[in-house]
């Protein structure tokens, strides 16, 4: 057998396991079908895992898996682009179904599993479908699955506040898909049932008008549901409201899909996007990246701060797409193809770490109770394992070596610093604003980790599920070891891991530009050197305090407390930490507090109640969506003045359209 | 105020010192006791200064009273190498006033053990050795070494200055 036949082999094996979790999940009723329905997710992402490995380091062409009538006809083909994010899936999907499998057990009374344990295996498989269709009625079938799952999803806790979160994620996913089938019905000159290929050509018969027209359509579409600025409004509300291991497969996954539609639309349809589409998608990608990490910065919850994170990270992906447009129309064609390989490997590093983070933070709710950060503290004594890899996940979240964000964000720079040194003004002022927002946006990336990984491990319990916190048991921290283990694998191993990526990294000949040399990889060097000259200082350091011993005698006694018991109500809280930061970017955090001072008793103003009551204003949703809302709302309204109930008033409709029809078609 | 004013103030203004005069001809109040204290810890420290921290565990502010004087320019002991710290983890000796109220045994307990050792502890006043008028009082733990350690007793009510002086210089004396 082939390579290229194991390894379609075994993706279509997987879909077809996905396909019989979902089914066996969604008929079984008992303990003992719910595990066979987790063993078959689990070997579905084991067997997508070995396919797409396979296919991607065996470099045989493009394949089928097989068609069928019920996809229109069109066949499921793995090829790079989508073995990597299959990889991708697939490599999260295993973590996801280990997670959930004992999560969705432990939170039987929150989540009904009737509903969320199928529906999750269909979203994981409208997933798969989405990369491996190869025609677009496919595609958009599988989107739109991809999109109603996550939706019921989200509401899968029943409170009103997931209703609201699930129904404004509906709306926009929903425009978006709209968006999606009339772009796509353009390029296809009037059929949605083409396939990629032809689509390509019959795109470059359009008119300049209509290409740019579905250009934006489609571009929405994909920037919506990836939660580029300014449509990502629905995904701090939707995430954190998601059972922790689907919002994993929601941040880490269905973001990486969006931008995968986004890669594949692009390369087939527009091969050579325009650099004002490109200087665009930079601007906006970089603004709503900065504008997401300081919204981390200030937030509250786990899952808020997590899913900010991710909008942060998406922004710096399209940034990143954005830049290698601008330089591959300035003529800067390997510098490109470098800002690309770090796109992929930015996106490898960010599903694996965010879904990790996710899982932790599921692990952690599980235990402590709460998701609120000011009501947490102390872990790290009481979860050391998921502590380990909590911080871990932070540090990659931050983008710090050795892990695999830093390889892509070093990427970036160099790149940039490259960028900048070409004849080209256009791509040198790319590279500076490149340059001036990662600088930004990677410093309160770190601030915002340090806070969620402080506030949440670190010092004593502020709340009573805090201090009865215990280790989750293995099927809860494992996964999330996993997870970190294997995104400083990423990060140490990236130069030799070329072979895993659709731009491979060899791809970058020797350019000496101004002294920044790209050659045969060489410049990725630096990341694990540096990864693994940290790794052997911390090493070397543990070695040397055990081989010297403890200090001769200690007596261990309490922090000096000037007399006073330190207790919890002491520490640091996350909004006061957060405070240089609120005040400092307070034009763009506008919030606003409200005192009141009421007297218990009138006849004595010096004894006194008061009320503070400090809110966020403002903001994207009040500013742009609950506008565009309303505006709909009303012309419906003014459409509804027609339904007035009289009969005649109808039959006179009808004649009017009849009479409209006949004449357009004769 | 102008420049011309702030010079005729400063230069041809009132003074307000009066000059220095002779050190007092009976100045033996506890200046034998300093001698030897200086002494003492010039050879325990090697040449370095002894830092005291003082603790009121409950006391009437007497003997406060009397070690304030003893940093006040008439007794001053920084020149026989002591000083008053504020962190017990800087203090080589805590002296402890008063006797030790059931509110401040915790934090005197604390504060011992935030020094560190070796730390000595010198009872300072009739309160802190013995627990005073105030023994037995449901208010009242007793004297200090019903709840750390004590080295060194300093009776009186207050003990003056001096007497302080050579209880501490009699207490590290014995410890050498």
């Amino acid at each position: 057998m082939t390579a290229g036949g194991l390894a379609s082999g075994a993706l279509l094996t997987a879909w077809i396991l996905s396909a019989a979790a979902a089914l066996i999940g969604a008929i079984g009723r008992t303990r003992a079908t719910r595990r066979l329905h987790h063993a078959a997710m689990i070997a579905s992402a084991l067997a997508g895992l070995a396919g797409a490995g396979v296919f991607l380091a065996s470099r045989v062409p493009p394949r089928s898996l097989g068609s069928s009538s019920l996809l229109f006809d069109a066949p499921l083909v793995v090829d790079r682009l989508s073995a990597f994010f299959l990889l991708l899936l697939h490599s999260v999907s295993l973590m996801t179904a280990w997670f959930g499998a004992r999560y969705t057990e432990d939170e039987r009374r929150r989540y009904p599993l009737r509903a969320v344990v199928p529906l999750t295996a269909v979203f994981v498989l409208s997933m798969q479908g989405v990369l491996l269709a190869s025609g677009v009625a496919g595609f958009l079938l599988f989107w739109e699955a991809m999109s109603l799952s996550a939706f019921l999803l989200v509401m899968a806790d029943r409170e009103p506040e997931s209703r609201q979160a699930a129904l404004l994620y509906l709306a926009i996913a929903q425009f978006g898909a709209g968006a999606l089938i009339v772009g796509c019905g353009i390029l296809g000159g009037g059929s949605l049932f083409a396939t990629f290929e032809t689509l390509a050509s019959s795109a470059g018969m359009l008119s300049p008008g209509a290409s740019t027209l579905a250009m934006a359509l489609v571009l929405f579409a994909f920037t919506s549901k990836a939660g580029l600025a300014p449509f990502h409004a629905w995904l701090p509300e939707a995430h954190p409201r998601a059972p922790s291991h689907v919002s994993a497969l929601m941040s880490g996954v269905m973001l990486n899909v969006a931008i995968y539609g986004l890669l594949r639309f692009t390369a087939t349809c527009w091969p050579a996007l325009p650099a004002a589409w490109g200087a665009g998608l930079l601007a906006l990608g970089l603004g709503g990246a900065a504008v997401a990490v300081i919204y981390a910065t200030i937030a509250r919850e786990i899952k808020r701060i997590l899913a900010w994170s991710s909008v942060e990270n998406i922004g710096v992906a399209f940034a990143m797409f954005g830049f290698q447009v601008v330089l591959r129309r300035g003529g800067s064609p390997v510098i490109a193809d470098a800002v690309m390989a770090a796109l992929f490997l930015h996106l490898l590093a960010h599903a694996l770490f965010k879904s990790g983070l996710f899982l932790g933070a599921g692990a952690i709710m599980h235990a402590a109770h709460t998701g609120k950060i000011e009501m947490l503290g102390g872990l790290a004594a009481r979860m050391p394992r998921l502590s380990v890899a909590a911080l871990a996940l932070c540090l990659a979240a931050a983008a710090l070596p050795p892990f695999g964000s830093f390889v892509a964000e070093l990427m970036l720079v160099q790149s940039a610093l490259a960028a900048m040194a070409t004849r080209s003004a256009a791509v040198a002022g790319a590279g500076v604003a490149v340059l001036i927002g990662v600088a930004f946006v990677a410093g309160l990336a770190v601030f915002a980790m340090v806070r969620l990984f402080a506030f949440v491990f670190l010092a004593e319990p502020r709340s009573a599920g805090a201090r009865g916190a215990v280790e989750p048991p293995a099927p809860l921290h494992l996964p999330v070891l996993a997870l970190a283990a294997s995104v400083l694998a990423l990060g140490l191993l990236s130069p030799w891991l070329s072979f895993l990526f659709p731009v491979p990294f060899d791809v970058l000949t020797p350019t000496v530009v101004a002294g920044a040399a790209f050659s045969r990889g060489q410049g990725l060097l630096v990341a694990p050197a540096l990864g693994l000259a940290i790794l052997a200082a911390l090493g070397a350091a543990w070695l040397l305090r055990r081989a010297l011993g403890p200090p001769a005698r200690i007596r261990r006694f309490h922090t000096w407390d000037c007399g006073q018991p330190i207790d919890e109500t002491m520490e640091y809280t996350a909004t006061g930490f957060s405070a240089p930061v609120r005040f400092f970017l307070r034009d763009i955090v506008r919030a606003e507090k409200h005192l009141a001072f009421r007297p218990v008793v009138p006849s004595n103003p010096w004894i006194t109640r008061g009320e503070m009551e400090f809110r966020k204003v403002g903001g994207l949703l009040a500013g742009l969506y609950f506008p565009v809302a309303r505006l709909i709302e009303n012309v419906g309204a003014a459409f509804k003045r027609l339904q007035n109930g009289v009969i005649q008033f109808y039959i006179a409709l009808i004649l009017a359209t009849l009479l409209l029809t006949l004449w357009v078609a004769l | 105020m102008s420049f011309v004013r702030l010079l005729r103030t400063l230069f041809l203004g009132s003074r307000v010192t009066e000059p220095a005069g002779p050190p007092p001809a009976d100045s033996s109040d506890g200046d034998a006791a300093g001698a030897e204290l200086r002494a003492v810890v010039a050879d325990l420290y090697g040449g370095r200064s002894l830092r005291i921290r003082a603790v009121d565990a409950g006391s009437t502010n007497a003997e406060e009273l009397e070690l304030l004087a003893l940093g006040n320019a008439y007794y001053d002991i920084e020149r026989f190498g002591l000083s008053f710290v504020a962190s017990p983890r800087h203090a080589d000796v805590l002296m402890v006033t008063g006797p030790v109220v059931r509110n401040l045994e915790r934090a005197l307990r604390s504060t011992y053990e935030a020094a560190p050792h070796p730390c000595m502890v010198v009872a300072v006043g009739d309160g802190a050795c013995t627990g005073g008028i105030w023994r037995g009082s449901y208010a009242v733990v007793g004297a200090v070494d019903e709840v750390i350690p004590v080295h060194v007793r300093i009776p009186g009510d207050p003990p003056t200055p001096a007497e302080i002086l050579q209880g501490l210089a009699d207490g590290l004396r014995r410890t050498r």
